[in-house]
């Protein structure tokens, strides 16, 4: 157990010097540079040149990795070169929001994939076969398209919740509660389809196993053996592949942030990316990397308390 | 027919005709392979130019000249949908290519390796297993100007982490498999058993990955254009028409249906065509092949029988069974019957594919999902077990029937104690403090001899050896004091020193409690040591029943005689043995009239002519041989 | 093709073998503890033990699938632990246990006979060149594993557990090996199966004058098929010699019980040697650790401080062979069981 834990931690640092190192080496090895990029196509060389200068495009990528390296240790993630904004002040007026949708999209995808592939496992029947159908089309549909569908019926046809915007929680909890409804729902859909199916598949196998039919032989009521013995053993697998969907996760909030007009992390990115404005991408990758590594401390902890093999070796 | 061309048959024979042959993966492949010719030939196949404007006529609801409408600039949308297309599907091409020339070779030589190189290829994967790939995603877009190209070569690669892992993974189960070794000893070297041995396997895991991971590329791809990171406008791409309608969508909300409902439509197609590549290529029976099986039900229901007085113990009459596989209905049992009565210890002996594990199973009601009784009564003290209700019978199982199984190392949840098992067992059957359950928990694991019942209780059941084990679950049967004991293959997996000891224990267990065992097993030398009553079972039917002394001295059935006779230690050292020609026939190939009667030495033409019935030999032994006077002069 | 008998030669020599498998981060299981033993050219060796008793790690070391920590392996001349894959004698071939695991299922048993004769230059050889050579091949093994040359062209999936052993048998033969490892190759097999596939390795065994290493647990099959016997318990030698003379009257307290633990296909036989084998039981105790000490310590009804404290080394037995117990000379007489049996060998016929 505490070696599971050693391990992630020892992981985490490589991970971080990879994201970040990936981005540093495409930008260097892509010709043209930045300065090109944002004085157009019809600057002159020698204003492009004195940009790049300014910028500190002219030093070879690795001393930039370095000094960008030396700055994130101290929470410094350099400026913008768009607009000169510092970006660590600019993440974390933004970071809220995107947690605001994450926290609760993963949890709502845990619980409900779990409660549905669980019933679609267990029940059978039509109960099973209406379940099936929703993950399929959980599944297949995008994310972003059921967004803007949520949208047209539930705030431009109904009125009941705001089609845009975000309300911060310390301001306005039943405000903020109202603004991220819809893009929870929407963002979690295909989390909940992915556990659904999961546990859907795991109970399956564990309902199979010799100690379920022992266990039922021998007067354990099924009842128990559901709730019990069944669940705690198909969790296992189910709660390992939620790291794989938390990073999933991210990708959904990039497009689900841009159909509400969220002012999230994917919003900026978004606008980074048009932009050209590599510092700005590197300072989300950060947050988001360091996101999926509390995600994957939390689910070891949870693996190693639901597998005894691990936690008594 | 050469071996070289019997090679070149092998190689061709793949998973493309299963899929084809199979419903879902007709429909499924037929769309995908229609989808991709529409797209493919756009210039010919699309009813107008995906650019041209037509401003007399926007926002039109689907008519006969624009099949499904026209958008806010009047441009045609099929035609869209389909120039949009290319750009969809070649990028979702170029990521699975990507992600197959990254992940298959590193998987498989990973997997067939094994070691330090292993090692370090998984810790890389989980490394990019955990990239937010978004980010990857965004930065590459910005840098290579927007090119879709770039970015799903690029998710592909990233997302190759999950391939790799099921292709190591079957690649490793692979080279575990005996072939593999013989292969080796046969002096081939790496390089061929990769390309003959271990990639054929792994095809169907790659098949299955490609067409998951295909359609979360769709979903990133049409995610990546509908937020602007495509090729620009006016270029035609699926997110970007979505994209654009949502300027109209107040107006015209029908905008949002063509584009939204061809990506779930090609999303949903991949999805389905992988896990059709996963059912037919797994061996075993899989998760939807349950659903499809009916409930425990039967088609003939004799009235219940009142318990008269003292009923026999255990009685089963023509008891049939029937699986439901792929290949069709399969009967499993026919006419099963037998009467156990208290204090016996009757032996179901019998070879693989006898029947005799189902029979015990049916008794306890615990077949798998796709196992239905067809015909027969299994009564127990007088009552039918087989229309009893969930309630009943979560009564009796334990309290007075109980099980213990062929293995008993996954016999008990491996994720509690055993401690806390047996507590729950022994709660079951009586209202107990926690404190005196967990001291009636000591005492039983005392009683099945354990030496430290204290220590015992503490572990986890992987902690313990399978002797141990078995104990553990003999305690845990034993936790409700039942009349019967099904014992299912109890020592087959156990060392013979061990088995020995079980052996010994039952026997004390049973005088000491009285109660009946009816013990499933293959080894003549158990029913030696341990039946009063046998019951010999071949190909679905009892063929003889008598008490065990008669089986041994005075058997009256050509199958009983030879199975006993087959045992090496009934030869000369080193000479032939009598042994049986040919095997056990499945349902399906078992012959008309007797089933032995092809391995029979002793048929005649009688013996197909119809059903043989059980024939009465003796007092308490029946014979299903018609015989059996020229059988007990022969010896 | 060529007709010429292909008899043993050389001698497989197994001598002061260990073993190690690394269990988790730097602890070691030692499998194999100072394990000797001799194949002779056609003869047939027996290797019994339990679970744990390192018998197939005997064969993994004798084929290249186990890490030989120390001692020698060597066929004739060969040494056989530091072998490439592509060094490896082919005249050493193997039989495993599962018959299902053993083929592989994409391809038809022609396709996998053929596959050695066509990619090894030994197989050019012995085989023949051409095409049709190498079919006439296939199907003459076929045929003398009793499958016929029809069952070339179907894919394992078609046959019975009994068949397909029959094929890996044939796959083993192919290339004419000198020695055949039998590693647990009847076990998974059904009782009538079993006793067929047994009658073809003898035939084999004899026909084509072989040598083999036959590992079992199963010690009414051993006796049955093997000259000599060696009994494994927890990776060490008990007992070794004649299989009649282990069988029948076992010098090692180990031998004899697995001898009284094997139940009797014969009531009274059996009622007798379970009344003996509950006499000669002592109260469990925990496994004693090994090392200078004799692994059945814990268990042998005639321990002494003696054997909990001195490891016994392998002395001349009582009957002829050799065996590992300090006080192999003071047991009480073996009352013969194997020959009592009245359905055993010598004895009554059903």
């Amino acid at each position: 157990m505490l070696r599971l834990i050693a391990n992630r931690i020892a992981m985490s640092i490589p991970l971080l010097l990879l994201v970040s190192l990936i981005v540093f080496a495409l930008e260097a090895l892509v010709p043209g540079d930045a300065a090109q990029t944002i004085l157009g196509q019809n600057a002159t060389p020698a204003s492009v040149a004195a940009l790049s200068k300014q910028l500190g495009l002219t030093e070879p990528w690795f001393e930039r990795y370095g000094h960008w390296l030396a700055g994130a240790v101290h929470g410094d993630l350099g400026t913008s070169i768009i607009n000169g904004v510092d970006v660590t002040s600019s993440l974390a007026t933004r970071t809220g929001v995107t947690l605001s949708l994450l926290v609760p999209g993963l949890l709502l995808s845990a619980v409900v994939g779990i409660a549905l592939g669980f019933a679609a496992a267990v029940r059978g029947g039509l109960l099973g076969r209406f379940i099936d159908l929703v993950t399929l089309l959980g599944f297949a549909l995008p994310g972003f398209w059921i967004a803007l569908i949520m949208v047209i019926v539930f705030a431009v046809r109904l009125g009941w919740l705001p089609a845009t915007g975000y309300q911060p929680l310390t301001e306005d909890p039943l405000g903020w509660l109202r603004s991220i409804v819809l893009p929870v729902i929407a963002l979690s859909l295909n989390g909940i389809t992915a556990v659904a199916k999961q546990t859907r598949d795991a109970v399956l196998d564990v309902l199979e196993a010799d100690y379920v039919r022992f266990l039922r032989a021998n007067g354990v009521s099924s009842r128990s053996l559901h709730y019990r013995h069944v669940l705690r053993n198909a969790a296992i697998p189910v709660v390992t592949s939620l790291g794989l969907i938390a990073v999933g996760m991210l990708t959904g909030a990039v497009f689900i942030e841009n159909v509400f007009v969220l002012p999230g992390l994917g919003s900026l990115a978004t606008q980074a990316t048009l932009d050209h404005d590599v510092p700005l991408i590197l300072g989300v990758g950060v947050v988001l990397t360091l996101a999926v590594i509390l995600v994957n401390f939390l689910i070891d902890i949870a693996y190693g308390f639901l597998n005894p093999k691990v936690r008594v070796s | 027919m050469t071996a070289v061309a019997r090679a070149g048959r092998a190689a061709r024979r793949g998973v493309l005709p299963a899929l084809v042959r199979s419903p879902r993966g007709a429909v499924t492949g037929g769309f995908l392979l229609l989808l991709l010719l529409a797209c493919a030939l756009a210039p010919v196949s699309a009813p107008a130019d995906p650019l041209h404007q037509d401003l007399h006529h926007v926002l039109q609801l689907p008519t006969t000249g624009h099949w499904l409408g026209t958008d806010s600039l009047g441009r045609d949308v099929l035609s869209r949908l389909l120039y949009g297309g290319r750009s969809t599907l070649v990028g979702v091409a170029e990521g699975v290519a990507a992600q197959l020339l990254v992940a298959v070779p590193l998987g498989v030589t990973a997997g067939y390796l094994g070691g330090r190189f292993d090692r370090i290829v998984m810790r890389a994967a989980d490394l990019v297993m955990s990239v937010p790939a978004i980010v990857i995603l965004l930065a590459i877009l910005s840098i290579f100007d927007r090119s879709i190209t770039a970015a799903m070569i690029t998710f592909g690669v990233l997302g190759g982490s999950g391939m790799l892992r099921m292709v190591r993974g079957t690649a490793m189960a692979v080279r575990r498999e005996l072939y593999v070794s013989a292969a080796e000893l046969l002096g081939l070297s790496r390089t061929q058993i990769v390309f003959r041995h271990i990639l054929p396997r792994c095809r169907g895991t790659v098949i299955v990955q490609s067409s998951l991971f295909a359609a979360v590329s769709i979903g990133v791809q049409t995610g990546l254009t509908f937020i602007g990171l495509g090729p620009p406008p006016p270029a035609p791409t699926w997110g970007g028409m979505i994209n654009e309608s949502v300027l109209t969508v107040t107006e015209d909300p029908w905008l949002l249906a063509p584009a939204g409902v061809l990506i779930a439509l090609t999303v949903l197609a991949l999805g389905i065509l992988g896990d059709v590549v996963r059912d037919v290529t797994a061996q075993s029976h899989t998760s939807s092949g349950g659903l499809l099986a009916k409930p425990v039900s039967r088609r003939a229901v004799p009235p219940r029988m009142l318990p008269g007085p003292d009923p026999v113990l255990l009685s089963l009459r023509d008891l049939a069974v029937s699986f439901r596989t792929p290949a069709g209905d399969a009967e499993m049992l026919t006419r099963v019957s037998f009467d156990l009565d208290s204090g016996q210890t009757l032996g179901l002996v019998g070879e693989s594919g006898s029947g005799k594990s189902v029979t015990a199973r049916t008794i306890l009601r615990i077949l798998d999902r796709n196992g239905t009784v067809t015909a027969g009564t299994v009564r127990f003290r007088g009552r039918d077990l087989l229309s009893a209700g969930q309630r009943e019978l979560e009564e009796l199982r334990g309290s007075r029937i109980a099980l213990i199984s062929q293995e008993p190392m996954t016999a008990l949840d491996p994720s509690f104690r055993i401690g806390a098992q047996l507590r729950e067992i022994v709660r079951r059957h009586g209202k107990l403090s926690r404190r005196d359950a967990d001291r009636r928990v000591r005492e039983l694991l005392a009683t099945v001899e354990l030496p430290d019942p204290e220590e015992i209780a503490r572990r986890f059941p992987f902690q313990i050896s399978g002797g141990m084990a078995q104990r553990v679950a003999i305690a845990a049967a034993l936790a409700g004091s039942p009349e019967l004991l099904v014992a299912d293959e109890p020592t087959t997996a156990l060392d013979v020193t061990v088995q020995a000891d079980i052996l010994a224990l039952l026997r004390r267990l049973q005088r000491e409690t009285g109660m009946a065992v009816l013990i499933v097993t293959h080894d003549w030398g158990v029913v030696a040591d341990f039946c009063t009553h046998v019951a010999v079972m071949y190909a679905g039917e009892v063929v003889e029943s008598a008490p065990v002394a008669e089986i041994f001295d005075r058997s009256a059935h050509p199958y009983t005689r030879a199975l006993i006779a087959t045992s090496p230690e009934n030869a000369t050292r080193r000479t032939p043995i009598r042994a049986i020609g040919g095997s056990v026939p499945p349902p399906g190939a078992r012959p008309s009239g007797c089933r032995f009667r092809d391995r029979c030495p002793m048929a005649e033409e009688d013996c197909a002519e119809r059903e043989i019935p059980m024939i009465g030999i003796r007092a308490g032994h029946r014979s299903r041989c018609i015989h059996t006077k020229a059988l007990e002069a022969h010896g | 093709m060529n007709t010429t008998v292909p008899s043993a030669t050389a001698e497989l020599v197994i001598d002061d073998l260990h073993v190690d498998y690394a269990i988790g981060h730097r602890k070691r299981r030692r499998a194999v503890d100072g394990v000797s033993l001799r194949v002779p050219p056609g003869r047939a060796v027996g290797v019994v033990g339990e679970s744990g008793s390192g018998k197939s790690t005997v064969a993994g070391a004798v084929l290249g699938l186990a890490p030989v920590s120390a001692g020698a392996v060597r066929y004739g001349t060969t040494d056989l632990r530091e072998l490439g894959r592509r060094d490896r004698p082919q005249q050493i071939q193997a039989v495993f246990q599962d018959p299902y695991s053993s083929l592989d299922p994409t391809k038809t048993l022609g396709y996998t006979l053929a596959e050695p004769l066509r990619s090894h230059a030994a197989g050019t050889e012995r085989g023949g060149r051409g095409r049709e050579s190498r079919t006439a091949a296939v199907d003459a093994m076929l045929e003398r594993v009793g499958l016929g040359p029809e069952a070339a062209n179907r894919y394992p999936a078609q046959f019975s557990g009994g068949q397909r052993q029959r094929a890996s048998i044939a796959r083993a033969l192919i290339l004419r090996p000198e020695l055949v490892i039998c590693d647990e190759a009847v076990s998974a097999l059904d009782l009538s199966v079993q006793a067929q596939i047994l009658n073809l390795l003898l035939e084999l065994q004899q026909d084509l004058g072989l040598s083999m290493l036959f590992i079992t647990h199963d010690l009414s099959v051993v006796h049955h098929i093997a000259e000599e016997i060696v009994v494994l318990y927890r990776g060490r030698i008990m007992e070794s010699g004649s299989a009649e003379s282990v069988c029948r009257t076992p010098s090692h307290p180990y031998t004899q019980r697995l001898v009284m633990s094997a139940p009797a296909r014969d009531i009274a036989v059996q009622r007798e040697r379970r009344a003996r084998r509950e006499a000669l039981t002592p109260p469990p105790a925990r496994l004693s650790p090994l090392g200078d000490a004799c692994p059945f310590a814990h268990r042998c009804p005639y321990a002494v401080d003696r054997c909990r404290t001195e490891r016994p080394l392998l002395q001349p037995s009582p009957h002829g062979g050799r065996v590992a117990c300090h006080r192999a000379h003071e047991l009480p007489p073996w009352p013969h069981m194997y020959e009592e049996t009245p359905a055993g060998p010598g004895g009554r016929q059903p």
